[in-house]
């Protein structure tokens, strides 16, 4: 307790503040619900894990529709709200068996209108027990599409960039 | 009309939704309350809220507090509505006068540039022109403004990524990480979060997976870079 407090003191203290919101009380968190908090807590940096997890205003039966509004909805709440809106997606894989591989655009789970209205899309896979995820660009409105390596260590939470395998598509 | 126009300023002061207006070209919708919607708005700007329904009574005498009042889109929707059958009216009654004094063909003009200026307005839709230098300038000092203030792309730290979007991650992107299940994408996420923070900006995490307490553990072991394990 006494280092957390040193360690809080040294490196958190006197900084931005830094928002975690969670639904863990069973509370639905919609996209309104995320604009008001984007206008209470004003960030500059928005996370949203995960997309499928999310209600969307309009309340659809239908997993694709639903989808395709909360889609929609993030890119115009990044656009109103002048942020950046990071949203994660889980993917369905054609093989169960393999989780292995870097999933493309028409792995994402439900729909694939959040390829449309996304600016860039990250795809990631990683090799059981490897410390390495292969990062991918399936998409990107602002630059090359392309892959490279990152080096993970979930226990000290360190990423590093592998550049010896850094090729361009 | 009128009424309508003191129900969408009064819908915005107490819901607070200004940016259902704001993408709407409501400037050129507003006849009578031009003038509070352009303080509201300014004031907004400045401050980043919208004013409290006091301050506006302050400024404007004539202006009429409704408390029964719906949700902005609601208003906005009559508001549009409604402008869009008195434009069309007024719209084709000069088209029919051109049509019975012989000018058939000055009529035609007048109606599709009318009709199309009609519709601009009445829709959410943001309309550019190339050719329009002003725009582009202000455009741009805009984003000088912005560059001068700091507000720059937030760069991830790994040159893999920033090499792929040279320009950093910047306000209005919608991007995102995809991944099969376990393998790290909300790890890689928190991570970008951190570096964020690192560079003097606010993240906010939405988790619907994970407990808040859950991920602040996380948090505070990328931040610590290893000294706390979350595990």
């Amino acid at each position: 307790m006494e280092t957390l407090k040193e360690w809080h003191k040294r490196h958190l203290a006197g900084k931005n503040p830094f928002h975690i919101i969670s639904n863990d009380q069973g509370g639905e968190i919609s996209p309104s619900v995320l604009r008001g908090k984007i206008d209470q807590y004003k960030p500059d940096f928005v996370i949203v894990d995960y997309l499928q997890l999310m209600t969307p205003n309009q309340k659809s039966d239908n997993e694709t529709v639903r989808m395709k509004n909360l889609s929609r909805e993030l890119k115009l709440m990044a656009i109103s709200e002048e942020v950046p809106i990071i949203a994660i997606s889980s993917a369905t894989p054609d093989d169960v068996n393999d989780l292995s591989s870097v999933p493309t655009l028409g792995q994402t789970a439900w729909s694939r209108q959040i390829a449309y209205d996304a600016d860039w899309v990250m795809a990631l896979g990683r090799a059981t027990n490897s410390d390495i995820i292969e990062c991918a660009f399936r998409k990107n409105r602002n630059g090359f599409m392309g892959e490279f390596l990152v080096q993970v260590d979930f226990d000290k939470g360190y990423y590093r960039y592998k550049d010896y395998e850094d090729k361009q598509l | 009309m009128n009424n309508t126009e003191a129900k969408v300023i009064n819908a915005v002061l107490k819901d607070k939704q200004i940016h259902v207006l704001l993408q709407a070209n409501i400037d050129n919708i507003l006849r009578t309350h031009s003038d509070i919607w352009n303080f509201v708005r300014n004031y907004f700007e400045h401050n980043s809220s919208v004013p409290p329904s006091s301050l506006v009574v302050e400024r404007f005498r004539d202006f009429e507090v409704i408390d029964d009042v719906g949700a902005t889109k609601h208003h906005l929707e009559e508001l549009q509505h409604e402008y869009l059958n008195d434009s069309l009216k007024d719209i084709l009654r000069s088209a029919a006068t051109e049509v019975q004094n012989d000018k058939g063909a000055e009529a035609l003009t007048n109606l599709i540039t009318k009709t199309s200026e009609l519709k601009k307005n009445t829709s959410a839709v943001r309309d550019i022109d190339v050719i329009d230098l002003d725009s582009a300038i202000a455009y741009f000092e805009h984003l000088k403004a912005m560059e001068a203030a700091g507000n720059v792309g937030i760069k991830t730290g790994l040159p893999g990524f920033d090499n792929y979007l040279p320009s950093g991650i910047t306000a209005g992107q919608l991007g995102v990480f995809l991944a099969y299940p376990g393998i790290g994408k909300s790890w890689l996420a928190l991570y970008f979060a951190v570096q964020a923070w690192k560079q003097g900006k606010t993240p906010l995490v939405i988790s619907l997976e994970m407990s808040e307490t859950e991920v602040r553990n996380r948090v505070f072991t990328i931040m610590g870079e290893g000294l706390w394990s979350h595990r």
